[in-house]
């Protein structure tokens, strides 16, 4: 049997088929919008509301043990907003970090379909598909952090390639992973040593490899590519809200050669100005880069406003 | 045929099985399987804690799987009076959850919120002090991999891994070569602060000895230090520790390469509680101007540490979680169990893989003796004894699968070695949620 629907009276937006606010129905057959559907088919009425296709955050932060570590943080944020259950859906609490189900609940309700949690340890895996199971109504998947894995440095430091891209391989199937990502690549090891430092140039060495962040870069970049994975290399650039990092993000962009990479929160990496000092938006510079290589993807980043954790 | 072939034992091994004794969670262990006698009768690489634990879960058929009234029931019936008790009752709790897979720890919170009653772990007992000192300064975290691989300053702060945690110093943090510390125990320096000497101290090159109840003072003594203050004279009467081995620990803290802080429950169950584990956390932090400083609490059941993962993802909360609102609320004191039981508040209780009547206060364990309890436990414990309903459960770990969170809150799969007739936590759960529900609605 196949199942139907039809959504009527409602505001249709749809870019890619050039609907712009018109009122019209919208038929569905098994899932798929059709032109029409049987006259006995059900009906919601959407009089007054917008019908627009799901929203996909390909970038958010829903799950986990960093996430997590931020609920437990702070009672006091979730006292001020709890979200009740009914008799077919779970209470929960919200606030900066909202508990699993009123994040399901309330993606759902902003019209979003899809979320993509963007930062997810290979060791914590488990603990990200448990929480996504308990994340309600809309899809779900994530990205592997990759940049700094310390097997991954010594394999490609000693130039097994073909080994490198198995490993990677390897940890995308058994993460059950969308996608790697990487966050600030080579920097750990030096924040993991004595002075908690950071990088500050993609040509610096990385502390105890024979390593630079731009082979790392470039090597993910190619790998993910390699691999054909759906959505290429998601890259966190180095030097993240610090002034004059424009040109470490142009650099990031170029180290790709013309392959597929994803570039995140883009606008905090496109700052102008001297380090230490106040920045200033070099975004046309990043913006004409990006115009210029279609090879290249970006999110802009969402500016949090009010509370946050951090 | 051999002739011996008949009297051979039918044996599985079940290699890179986990352990859940304790919060290490150790998971390369190699175990022996009797499938006949439904029992495991070797347990390699299993510390001595560790082998106990897999040898004495054998499985005993001639256990009925329920009791009501101490008469022998079936599960459904037993589900049914649970169920019964459980939505009849105007303050209902639901404790323990600190010896079950993470899996039945979610049923749980949603079996509480479906019926608006309180949740709480033993983290209320235990480390829950832990996390509402972070909730104040935030905590500095690791896993215990990075410590295997990096740290070369291991501080045990009021806990005794060696005896509680056996594994913990040869497993992850004293013994190992690591990548930055090539020649493990050498590479090493191990410092152990308690009010006596343990078997802890044993493995220590350094102990500190301090006057009961005055580790916060300690604590604030090696953070003004860290931040270049002078003491006050008046800290050596304080703590009993002379200045100069202050100012020696304080330094070696400062000038190794990597250190973290472990500690128990001589931080969080003695005066001074949250306070002196927040303080504990903000000396990492100050010597984070120094050097790499973490911590990390050593904790004690296989999935405590899971209680409170899958309680605050699922509302927001560790432990000490109320529903009656309709929506979580959490108040370590008004809404954690011993405080409920001592008021003489809950009016029923169903107690999961947890033994609170062998091990709550006095006046806590009589209002508990008073109202029905349903417990769940794979052994009869004295909480099984006073329970109106007593359910027979299947073990975690060793017949039954899912995760488990590690003491550093890295979730780690279980490799059951053999099949219990008895149901797992999370069998029972289910259907009982699903039976409230049903009750609720009418």
């Amino acid at each position: 049997m196949s199942s139907t629907l039809r959504i009527v009276n409602g505001k249709v937006y749809d870019p890619a088929n050039d609907i712009d606010g018109q009122v019209r129905d919208v038929c569905i057959l098994d899932g798929k919008i059709v032109d029409s559907v049987p006259e006995d088919a059900p009906t919601i009425d959407a009089h007054g509301m917008v019908v627009m296709p799901g929203g996909v955050d390909i970038h958010c932060h829903i799950a986990g043990s960093k996430v997590n570590l931020a609920r437990k943080f702070q009672p006091e944020d979730h006292r001020y907003d709890p979200h009740p259950g009914t008799e077919y859906t779970r209470s929960g609490s919200g606030g900066v970090v909202p508990s699993t189900f009123a994040t399901g609940y309330r993606y759902a309700t902003m019209g979003y379909t899809t979320a993509m949690e963007a930062a997810v340890p290979p060791l914590s895996a488990r603990h990200v598909l448990e929480e996504l199971e308990d994340t309600p109504i809309i899809d779900k998947g994530y990205y592997v952090l990759m940049g700094n894995n310390s097997m991954l440095h010594q394999l490609l430091e000693k130039g097994r390639m073909e080994e490198f891209r198995e490993a990677v391989a390897w940890w995308v199937k058994a993460t059950k992973a969308y996608t790697i990502k990487l966050v600030n690549p080579g920097a750990d090891e030096m924040w993991k040593g004595k002075k908690n430092a950071n990088i500050t140039a993609l040509d610096q060495k990385i502390h105890a490899f024979d390593l630079t962040p731009r082979k790392v870069i470039k090597a993910l970049i190619d790998v993910a590519n390699d691999l054909g994975l759906p959505h290429p290399a998601h890259i966190h650039c180095n030097n993240l809200g610090h002034s004059g990092n424009y040109e470490t993000t142009l650099e990031t962009m170029r180290t790709a050669e013309g392959r597929r990479v994803h570039i995140t929160h883009i606008q905090f990496h496109s700052y102008g100005g001297e380090v230490g000092k106040n920045p200033v938006s070099a975004a046309r510079a990043i913006s004409d880069f990006v115009n210029d290589n279609p090879n290249i993807s970006a999110d802009v980043g969402q500016v949090m406003f009010g509370k946050r954790s951090a | 045929m051999d002739k011996n072939t008949a009297t051979e034992k039918n044996t599985t091994i079940i290699k890179n099985a986990t352990c859940t004794f304790c919060g290490c969670v150790c998971d390369d262990m190699e175990l022996t399987v009797d499938l006949d006698e439904k029992c495991i009768i070797k347990s390699k690489n299993a510390c001595v804690l560790g082998k106990a634990w897999f040898s004495e879960h054998s499985v005993d058929e001639s256990r009925p799987v329920a009791l009501i009234d101490g008469k022998e029931a079936s599960l459904e019936d037993a589900i049914e009076e649970a169920a019964q008790i459980l939505v009849n009752a105007r303050f209902p709790i639901i404790y323990g959850l600190s010896d079950t897979t993470s899996e039945a720890q979610r049923q749980a919170v949603a079996m509480a919120d479906y019926l608006s009653a309180n949740i709480d772990s033993t983290s209320s007992v235990c480390h829950g002090p832990t996390g509402m000192g972070l909730q104040g300064v935030g905590e500095p975290t690791t896993t215990l991999g990075e410590v295997k691989n990096r740290a070369d300053m291991v501080v045990y702060w009021g806990c005794n891994p060696t005896d509680c945690h056996p594994r913990l110093s040869t497993h992850f943090t004293v013994m190992p070569k690591g990548m930055y510390i090539p020649n493990g125990r050498k590479d090493r320096t191990v410092i152990n602060v308690d009010i006596r000497s343990t078997s802890t101290t044993n493995i220590a090159d350094l102990f500190v000895q301090l006057k009961p109840g005055s580790d916060y003072e300690l604590l604030s003594a090696l953070r003004s230090i860290s931040r270049g203050r002078r003491l006050n004279p008046s800290i050596e009467e304080q703590t009993g520790v002379p200045m100069a081995t202050i100012e020696d620990v304080a330094h070696r803290l400062m000038s190794c390469n990597y250190g973290i802080l472990f500690f128990g429950m001589g931080l969080t169950m003695t005066r001074g509680r949250h306070y002196n584990t927040g303080a504990l956390h903000l000396l990492a932090a100050d010597l984070n101007e120094h050097t790499h400083f973490v911590v990390k609490p050593a904790r004690g059941h296989g999935n405590v540490t899971g209680a409170d993962t899958v309680m605050s993802w699922q509302t927001g909360y560790p432990f000490g979680v109320n529903f009656n609102r309709g929506y979580p609320r959490h108040e370590p004191g008004e809404f954690t169990t011993t405080d409920i039981l001592v008021r003489g508040e809950a009016d029923a209780a169903c107690i999961i893989a947890s033994d609170p009547i062998a091990n709550f206060a006095r006046p806590a364990i009589e209002h508990l003796k008073k109202i029905p309890v349903i417990s769940f436990d794979p052994k009869p414990t004295p909480t099984s004894q006073i329970a109106r309903v007593a359910l027979t459960t299947a073990c975690y770990g060793i017949n039954v699968p899912g995760t488990v969170y590690r003491m550093d809150d890295i979730p780690i799969p279980l490799r059951p070695a053999f099949e219990s007739p008895f149901p797992s936590d999370l069998d029972i759960l289910k259907p009982l949620t699903e039976r409230i529900r049903e009750l609720k609605a009418h």
